[in-house]
Formats: structure tokens, sequence, C-alpha cells
């Protein structure tokens, strides 16, 4: 039975939130259903540090893989696995959806059974696309994750959630379009099979390479989102209902960078490096862009979804520059942005819930009636500015170690925008929590309760002991790191021989 | 046994977690975990500093911090008698005002929080001068600047104490990019940031030149120990609140006076420190040395003469701090480490001392004004620790360049010319100095004897300042006489940090050489005193023209309008271009793009729909419908009923008559009638045809006939 249930982690992992949405199906009363949809992610949890403990990090290959025929006419299975860049994001997954669960006790009043089934889609259809080892199966799910949240902003989100909600879809379609091209061309060209394994040990023609990686890269750029396409997201997230914005926020965005690292470099390493110069160059220009944007927002939810451009922007850097540090640490920032820009938003989000309020100026002086809440939103507001001893510091610092193995006026520009994270992140504490308290609603105003602290204070541990402790982190996607390093290393010196 | 000293940074930290963990139980008790605690650092502070001297330097290593690729960071530290002095120093002044902090902060809402946050300031300050490696430094900088934003916004309902933690934490943060690029480079460069390795690389790395300008296909190439020598220098002109980073520091009198004195003699010395710390790298780089000299400089100018005109007592006291350390980097630049840290010690100690002394006077003044005469009966006692701080703090410098090794240090500096603005500027503010100080004390008797006088009839006024300055100067001479007295033990302690490093000529000679040039910063010194005096008691009115003094004046008043300068030149641009860029590009530019793409597309739909899907399509549809119903019309007049109904008949009328024919001439019975049949059968297929609807038929029957046709004629053609 453990044989078997060890063999089957992963799709164990797949099932638990899809049963939970079944017994959410067959739930009268809303509390139970409340119980039942944290006892299944919380489950989940517990079912991804069994991953987590089962995992072998020295081995840089895929490890609990499962297979299955599916669709043997196309030569689509069900194939998952995890290695360490995938182990992290599905550890991130289920650590984000409990506090997703939690937070929707105090923000969403109606239709709460169906909210919480789609945060468990969700979640479980996240699993499955860090996961894939089958394209299409990877692709499935990829656009399975898109409509939970298009209702999720449609039904429960803010004032402006029709429009935010169509351009949510509208981007996302054009992004999935793409990537069904470049997946359907990958089939052509490698041999008529979907298995990523197989794919990814051939080499691709030059021209063939330079479609395929330009329909993915397109596809991952919006979905991430990179500095022209990013224009859906601060609709998105500041329209969302915080569970919304937190699984946004917190997980869907790292499919982006997740597909970087699974498809692009492994399997067209001649066009990423090609491409290279432009992927650097814009995202320098997302870090400074979203910090000023930032800078200018009078909007809390949507400061914090310019600072995720921003916060990205060190994603796409680390992973275009090629060497450990740089991936490591984007990888690390992933896994980061998604913890402080969470925590961020359950902030704000708890403050809405009271208020339903988002601009910044109707605060001002919260620190004498909620010091609590005033406490998370610096640790955060701090943690997201790369504070040393916080994790974003970390995965920031490598970043730049990595940068500046290409350029030391990139890592300047880069820290620049660090400086404007500082700048906008203090200015929007200054005028939230402190100050004198002028307005009667503030005044009226009650701190966080228990709830709602449980679902700050495990972030706010997870920022500090990543911060202090990143170790396991780095073990955990070290080897297969060096993996993919080698080999785009081998890849670029051969270039760098063709074209000296 | 060296484990021990790990307790030096943790029992502070340890202090910082119970009181900000400990629950409301710690609100009012929080002293008595914070006391303790920071005492016991400094006794440990003490006793390794007795172990280095006896042993030598020695190292702690902790857990590995990060290890990815080629950079690998671990927690270790590292105490040699640098580290120590500094260590001893600071524990020493963070005991004092952990001391002093439970009254002067007793009653405050926030005493839990003060008492967290000065324990952490303490920690990371430690952390900053024990650190071995220099990533770990940069680290404990920055959460150095997070306790300064702490502590300044501690009165957080008071929105210029907002700002000015703000401001503060900012100016930190864009001094910090320089000093994170110069890490960043160092490891780039010596592939390591541990300190005592790198450092031992530097001679090594003397020919590495890194091209600053390659991005922009331009050379440039820079000399790579004097790019990260000056880029680090960045981050503790930044902390040390030098010229241009100097703004902060008077802001941060916002916070309570304890922590003030935390912020203005414990961390602004960590740029200092940086800078002897690394002082083999910039002694690799002249470039790097003539930087250090000149911001010190300008920055020990600047301050005192803002320190001059000014009349808060904790801002003359903060201008006062920025000058002194400004004279400090004039001689790290110089090459005089040894002597910028014992000036260093000895200010700590003594501006440590003013400000807790003035903290406490201006409280007694706020917290009773005007009572009643019984009740400043005590208020001389307690005003009078301030001269005495005063007093030691006018005697430092001169003391500092009285010292012998000045007189070669000048000689470091190749022209004349730099040798004589060296002297100029190292005169001019030990001038300042004992000026600004003594008005200060002039200035703050003369308000206290102000408020006195109304008491006591205006009695007292006349007689006080003057006589407390007279005693001040009279103790100065015999102050003088103890810390030279310190120096040359203090000497022998810390030369052997800076003795490898190829200058040590520099420091071998005490103090007192007998070189007759060493009178003069002692007698300048003395006329800055007497100046100070002169004006107070009314002697010396300014000679000069009246408008350039007042010039010069409103200029320093306004603080050489530095702060304004960076507001219209930084803060308001970079806010415009951020609304501009937001409202304008991302909202206006990029997200009307997409929403253009979107009204293309839909209008793209609706052209379809109206132009060609109405238009056109339906319209050619009912056009070639038209044209449909018109050819089969004429299908059916012309060639049905005009050709091949024609034709049909035409067949039929002939067949009739081959018939006849038929049955004429081949008159056989069997042929007869089978050719009568035919014939019949002909004529019968011919009448059908001919009543047979042609429009049901089409072309169809236009082909079968046609085929009937075709195969009769070539059975008459056969036959006949």
């Amino acid at each position: 039975m453990t044989d078997w249930f060890s063999n089957h982690l992963i799709t164990c992992l797949v099932l638990v939130p899809v049963l939970g949405m079944g017994l959410l199906a067959v739930m009268r009363d809303d509390e139970w259903a409340k119980r039942i949809a944290l006892g299944a992610t919380l489950l989940e949890l517990g079912l991804g540090f069994g991953l987590w403990a089962g995992f072998d990090p020295r081995n840089p290959d895929f490890q609990f893989v499962e297979r299955m025929a599916w669709m043997p006419t196309f030569n689509i299975q069900y194939a998952v696995g995890v290695d360490g860049i995938s182990l992290l994001l599905v550890l991130l997954t289920t650590l984000l959806t409990p506090l997703c669960v939690l937070s929707t006790w105090g923000s969403i009043h109606h239709r709460i059974k169906v909210f919480l089934s789609l945060i468990l889609l969700v979640e479980a259809a996240m699993i499955v696309v860090f996961t894939a080892l089958d394209l299409f199966l990877f692709f499935m799910l990829w656009e399975v994750t898109m409509i939970p949240m298009y209702f999720m902003i449609l039904v429960w989100g803010g004032p402006n959630r029709i429009a935010a909600g169509i351009k949510f879809v509208l981007y996302s379609l054009a992004g999935s379009l793409l990537l069904l091209v470049g997946i359907l061309g990958l089939y052509l060209e490698g041999g008529r099979t979907f298995d990523w394994m197989l794919l990814s040990q051939q080499s691709y023609a030059a021209e063939a390479q330079f479609w395929i990686f330009l329909s993915f890269f397109l596809a991952f750029a919006i979905k991430l989102p990179m500095f022209p396409f990013h224009s859906w997201l601060p609709d998105a997230h500041s329209e969302a209902p915080t569970a919304g914005s937190v699984i946004l926020a917190g997980v869907l965005l790292k499919m982006g960078g997740y597909g970087f690292l699974r498809f692009c470099l492994p399997m067209f390493p001649e066009a990423s490096a090609n491409f290279a110069p432009l992927i650097l160059w814009l995202s320098i220009i997302a870090i400074i862009y979203g910090g000023y944007n930032a800078l200018a927002q009078t909007d809390l939810k949507k400061l914090i979804a310019y600072s995720s451009i921003s916060h990205m922007g060190f994603v796409t850097l680390g992973i275009f520059v090629f060497n450990s540090p740089g991936i490591q640490g984007a990888i690390l920032q992933m896994f980061n942005h998604g913890i402080t820009t969470s925590a961020l938003f359950l902030t704000v989000g708890q403050l809405y819930d009271r208020t339903h309020s988002r601009q910044i100026r109707d605060y001002g002086g919260l620190q004498k009636t909620m010091p609590r809440l005033v406490m998370m939103l610096s640790i955060f507001s701090v943690a997201s500015f790369g504070l040393p001893g916080t994790c974003n510091f970390i995965g920031e610092f490598l970043v730049l170690v990595g940068t500046s193995y290409e350029s030391y006026l990139m890592v300047l520009l880069a820290m620049g925008g660090i400086v404007l994270a500082a700048g906008y992140m203090l200015w929007m504490l200054q005028r939230v929590a402190f100050g004198p308290t002028t307005s009667k609603m503030v005044m009226s105003l009650s701190d966080l309760n228990r709830r709602e602290m449980a679902t700050l204070v495990p972030l706010a541990i997870a920022v500090f002991v990543i911060g202090l402790y990143p170790s396991p982190l780095f073990d955990i996607m070290d080897s297969r790191v060096m993996h993919l390093v080698e080999h785009m290393q081998e890849v670029r010196s051969t270039l760098a021989a063709l074209w000296p | 046994m060296t484990d021990l000293y790990a307790l030096i940074p943790l029992l502070p930290l340890s202090a910082f977690l119970m009181i900000a963990f400990g629950g409301a139980g710690m609100n009012a008790r929080a002293q008595r975990i914070g006391v303790p605690c920071v005492i016991g650092a400094w006794a440990l502070s003490l006793l390794a500093a007795w172990e280095v001297a006896v042993r030598g330097p020695f190292s702690l290593s902790g857990y590995r911090f990060i290890h990815v690729g080629e950079l690998d960071v671990a927690l270790s530290l590292y105490v040699d008698q640098l580290t120590a002095a500094l260590l001893v120093l600071v524990t020493t002044i963070s005991s004092v005002v952990h001391l002093y902090a439970p009254r002067y902060m007793h009653g405050d809402v926030r005493y839990r929080r003060f008492f967290a946050v000065i324990a952490l300031y303490t920690f990371s300050m430690i952390m900053v001068v024990m650190s071995a490696n220099l990533l770990l430094l940069y680290a404990f900088w920055e959460i150095l600047g997070l306790c300064s934003y702490l502590v300044i916004s501690h009165y957080s309902e008071r929105l210029p104490a907002c700002r000015a933690a703000t401001t503060t934490f900012l100016v930190n943060a864009v001094a910090s990019v320089g000093m994170g690029l110069g890490v960043i480079l160092a490891f780039a460069t010596f592939g390591t940031l541990d300190i005592p390795s790198l450092l031992s690389q530097v001679s090594t790395a003397a020919g590495q030149t890194i091209d600053i300008l390659g991005w922009a296909g331009l050379e440039w190439s820079m000399q790579a120990s004097t790019l990260i020598a000056v880029l680090l220098f960045m981050g503790a002109v930044g902390k040390s609140s030098q010229f241009p980073f100097h703004v902060w520091l008077p802001l941060a009198m916002e916070s309570p006076t304890p922590g003030t004195t935390l912020t203005a003699t414990m961390v602004v010395n960590a740029g200092v420190y940086l800078v002897a710390r690394l002082s083999p790298l910039f002694l690799e780089s002249s470039a790097a040395m003539i930087m250090v000299t000149v911001v010190g400089a300008l920055t020990a100018l600047l301050g005192g003469c803002l320190a001059l005109v000014h009349s808060d007592i904790k801002r003359v006291l903060a201008y006062s701090t920025m000058s002194q350390i400004g004279y400090m980097m004039f001689a790290c630049g110089l090459g005089a480490y040894v002597l910028a840290i014992y000036h260093l010690c000895m200010h700590g100690v003594f501006k440590a001392y003013l400000f807790l002394s003035t903290g406490n006077t201006v409280s007694q003044l706020a917290a009773r004004p005007r009572v009643g005469a019984e009740r400043w009966a005590y208020a001389p006692a307690r005003l009078g620790t301030i001269p005495i701080g005063a007093l030691l703090l006018a005697m430092i410098p001169p003391l500092v360049i009285f010292s012998s090794p000045y007189a070669q240090l000048w000689e470091t500096a190749s022209s004349p010319a730099a040798q004589w603005a060296y002297w100029g500027i190292g005169l001019a503010t030990v001038f300042l100095t004992s000026w600004y100080i003594f008005r200060g004390m002039a200035r703050l008797i003369g308000t206290w004897s102000l408020v006195f006088s109304e008491h006591q009839d205006g009695e007292g006024q006349s007689w006080l300042a003057p006589a407390v300055l007279m005693v001040l100067g009279v103790g100065g001479l015999i102050t003088l006489g103890v810390l030279i007295g310190i120096w040359s033990w203090f000497q022998a302690f810390l030369s052997p940090v800076f003795a490898q490093q190829g200058r040590t000529r520099l420091f071998e000679r005490g103090l007192w050489d007998g070189s007759l040039g060493m009178v003069v910063p002692f007698l300048v010194a003395l006329a800055g005193w007497g100046l100070a005096y002169a004006v107070q008691v009314g002697v010396v009115r300014f000679p000069m023209a009246s408008h350039a003094k007042q010039v010069a004046y409103v200029f320093f008043l306004n603080r050489g309008y530095v702060d304004d300068l960076y507001h219209v030149g930084v803060v308001k641009p970079t806010m415009a271009f951020a609304r501009w860029l937001w409202k304008v590009v991302d909202v206006g530019g990029i997200d009307q793009a997409v929403t253009g793409i979107g009204a293309i597309s839909l209008g793209t739909a609706r052209w379809l729909w109206h132009v060609v899907d109405i238009q056109g399509i339906d319209r050619s549809l009912k056009r070639f419908g038209q044209a449909s119903i018109l050819l089969a019309r004429w299908l059916w007049r012309v060639v049905d009923l005009g050709g091949i109904d024609r034709t049909v008949t035409e067949v039929g009328t002939k067949s009739q008559g081959l018939g006849k024919w038929l049955w004429q001439r081949v008159d056989t019975r069997g042929m007869d009638r089978g050719l009568e049949r035919v014939g019949m059968g002909a004529q019968e297929a011919g009448e059908t045809l001919e009543e047979l609807e042609p429009r049901m038929l089409q072309h169809h029957l236009l082909v079968l006939i046609f085929w009937m046709v075709l195969v009769l004629a070539i059975v008459f053609w056969l036959i006949f």
C-alpha cells in the first residue's frame, strides 16, 4: 500500500483537490464546506511535504514518474514526474492554497461553495501543469487554470470586473493559442510525440527552433507577464477577489517562468541564446518600468500588481543569463515572489474586507487601530523590496550576481529597480500605516483576528526562514539547474565558435 | 574558547527576539531583557579586545549561507584589533543608551518596540564590524538602514518623523546601490567575498580592468580595484552621512534621544570602519584615496559651517557629527587609519555623552516649563553635564591633527598646492569645530539663563555663559593631556592591523615629536574658542560686510539648498516621471494599444459583417441567385424550347419519316414489324419528350437527348 502510494504520489496530489470538489458538491452547509476545503488543501500540503521528503536532491532526473496511455492514437499519455524545479513550484502551490481558502472566510459572502471548488480546481490543474511530462497534458491543464480564474474575477470581483475578466481571458487565450501552435510544431518536428523526455533529447533545426521558440516565448511572456504584454495584470489583479489575486500572483504567473525553464532552454538552446539579449533588455525595462508605475499608483492592489511586473523582470533576467546563480536566483525569486506578493495581497485583502476601499488616500495612521496588520504589512513590504534577511534578497542578489557575468550596466539598472521598490513600498507604508489618524473610518477599524493572523504568520515565517537559511531550497534544485546550465553552456560555446 | 565570542552578536539578537516576540508581558519590562544582554556583550567585547591584544586575530565560522556555483558565502565572523576597538565602542555606547533609555522612554506607548529596535540596531552594528564576508557586511549594512528607519519613525503618528524615516532609508538605499554593485564587482574580480582572502588578493588583481562603457560599444577601462573601492565608498558615504548623502542625519533627529544617539554616534561610524577595514583595497588605488579625502574634507567643512548657523541643539550636534566623520574620512583618505579610528572611538563616546545629556536637559526644560524658581534649582547641575562633553569633543580634532604623523601625511600629496590645501582644510575644520561647539554652548547656557533670569530679575545672563566658557577652555587643556596618554597605548594596539600595508612609517611615531608645526592646530582651536568667547561677551563684532555675512548665513541656514535641490531635482521629477509613465505610457499607450487591437478586431468583425457579409457576400449571393434564375430562364426559353425542343420534335418527325420509309422499303414481315415497332417507339419517345416539362430535367435531359441523337445519327450513317 505504501509502495503504491509513494509511486503514485503525484496522482494523489492531483486527486485530493478533485475529491474535495466532489465532497463540496454534495455539501449543503457552507461552514462545513469551508472546513472540507481547508482540510483538503492541508492534506495536499502534507502530501507536498511528503513529495519533498521522498525527493532525492542529488538525482537530476525526474522522480515519482508515472506513465499511462491516454490517447494512444496520437501518442498522448498521462505522464507526470517532478524534478527540482517543479518540486519547488508544487510546494509553493500547496503552501499558498490553504491560505487562499482561509482568506475566503472573510472576503467571499455568496456562493462560497462554488468559489472553494474553483480554488481546488485551480490547485489540481496547477499541480498537473508543474509536473506534466506530456505536452498535450500540459497544454490542457494550462487552459484549465484559466477558466476558474475567469469566473473568480467575473463573479466575485471588484466593480470593474467584467472588463478585467475579459481582458484576462483574451490575453490568456492569445497566449494559449500560441502555445498550442508551438506544441503542435514541436509535435511535428519531434517525430509525432508529445513526450517531453523524447522531445527534449532531440536537437532541432535552427529555422524550426526560431519559430517554435517564438510561439512558446510569447505564450510564456504573456503569462509571466513580460514588459509589453503585461497590461492584463494590473486590472486582473486589482479586480480579482483576494484569493484570486493570491493564486494569480502567487502561482499562475510562475507558469510562465516554469515554461521558460522547462521548454525554451532545454529544447531550443540556440534560439534561446539568440533571443537572450532582447529578453534581458525587456527584463530590465520591466524591472524599472514596473517600479515607476508602482510609484505612481493610488490603488493598493494595483501598486502590488505593478511591483509584480518588476519582480518578474528579475525572473526572466535570471533565466536568460544561463548561469547557475542566475537561474537558481530566478527560481528562488519565483518562489519568494509567490510568498511575499501573496502575503501582500492577503494583507491588503483583509483591509479591503473591512473598508471596501483600495485607495491609498482613504487610509493613514492605521498603526493606531490595527497594529498587527501594520506589522504584517511592514514585514512583507520590506521583504518585497529585498531587504537582507528576507527571502527576496537571496533571489535578487543571486540574479544580480548571475547578470554580472553578462553586463554590469544591467546590474546597475536592476539595482535601480530595487531602490524604486524601496521607494514605493516605504511611501505606501508611510501613507497607509503611519502619520496622523484622520479619517473616522480608520478610527473604527478592528485589528486582525486569529484566523487572519493564521493566514499571514506562516508566510511571515517563510519569509525569514528562507531569508536566513536558504540552503534547503538550493539543495532541491541545484543538481537539476547544474544539468541545465551545462547543457546551455555547451550550446553557447558552439554558437560562439560558429559566430565569433 | 573563542566560540564564546559568538555571544557578542547573539546576546543583543536574543534580546531583540525575546522583546519582540515576548508578548504583552514585555511591555513595561523590556529593559530587564535588553540591558543585561547588551552589558553582557560589552563585557565580552572587552574580553575579546584583550584576547586579540594578547593572542592576535581570530575568526568564528557559522553555517553556510549561500552556495551556488562559485559563490560561497558562509556566516563567518572575524575579530582583529580594528573589530575589537569598534566592538568595544559599539557595545559601550549601546550599553549606555540601554541604561539611559528606560528613564527617557518611560510611559511611552511603544516602549517595547523601542527596546526591540535598539537591540536589533546593536546586533546589526556588531555584525557589520564582525562580518568576515563582504556580502554579510552588506546585508547587515542594509538592516542597519532598516533599524534607522524604525528608530526614526518611532513617533510614527507625526508626519515629519515618517517622512524623515522614509527619506533616510531611501538616501541610504541609493548609496547602497553603489555598495551592492561594488560587492558584485568584487566577487567578479576576486572570485571570493571573504574579506581576509579578498584583501590578500588585492595586489595580485592590480592589473585587472573593467570596461565600464563596453555596453555602449566604447572602451573606457578602469582599474578594477579603483572601481570597486569607489563603489564601496559610495555605501560608506551614505551610511556615514557624507556629502552628498548627508541630508538624512539631521532628519534622524526626529527619533527619541536614545535612538538618535545610537544613529549619530554608533551607526555613522560604519562608513569609516568600512574604509579602514578595506584599507588595502583603497591603498591600491590613488584615485579612490583622493576621492575619500575630498569627500571627507568637503563634509568636514560643510558640516562645520552648517553647525555654526543652526540653533536647534540636536541639529547642531548632528551637523557636528557629520563634520567630524568627514574629518575621519579625510584622515583615512590620507592614510592615517589609526588616527581616524582613534578619533572615531573618542568622538563616539563623547558625542554619545553629549547627545544624552542634551536630551536630558531638553526634556527637563520641556517637561517643566516655567513652573517656579525652585524647579530650576537643580537645572544647572543637569546643564553642567553638557559643557563637559562639548569640551571633550572640541579637543579631539586638534589632538588628532596635533600628531606628528600628520606632518608626514601632507607629504603623501604630490604637489605643494595639495599639501597646503590639506593643511588649510584640516585647520579650518579644527577652527570651525571649536567655534561652533563653544558658540552652541554659549547659546544653550544663554537660553537657560534667560529662563532663569525671569525669576531672578535679569541677573545671571551676563556672567554665566562666559564663565562656563572660561572653565571649558581650561578643562580642555587637562583633557588633552589625558587623551594623549591614551593615544600611545591605542596606537600600539591598533597598528598591527594596518602594519602589513606598507605604510607603517606613517603610524610608528608618537604624538610628541617636537615639531613646531604641531602647535599650530592647537592655536587654531584656541582661536576658535576665543572667537566664540569674544562674540559672546560682545568684544568682537564681525568686521565683514553685513551683506556677505547674511548671504552666507542664509545659505547655510537653508542647508546649502542641498535638500531643496534633491527635492526639486530628484524627488519631484521621479514622481512626475512615474505618473507620466503610468498615465501616458502604460494606460494611455500599451493598454490602449492592446485595447486598440481589440477595437480593431471588433471593427474588422463589424466591417466583415456589414460590408463583406451583408453588402458583399449577401448581395453577391442575391445577384448570383438572380443570375441563376436568368440563366435558368434562358436555358428554358432558348436552349430548351428553342433548341432542344425543336430538335426533339425534328428528331421525332424524322423518325416518323424513317419509319414510314422503312415500312415502305423494307417490306419484310419481321423487319417490317420490328422496324415498325422501333419507329413507333421512337415516335412515342419523341412525343413523350415533347410533353415532358423541360425545366425539371434540365441539362441531364439535354445530355441524354444529345447522346440519343448522336447514336441515332451514327446508326443512320452506318446503314446508309
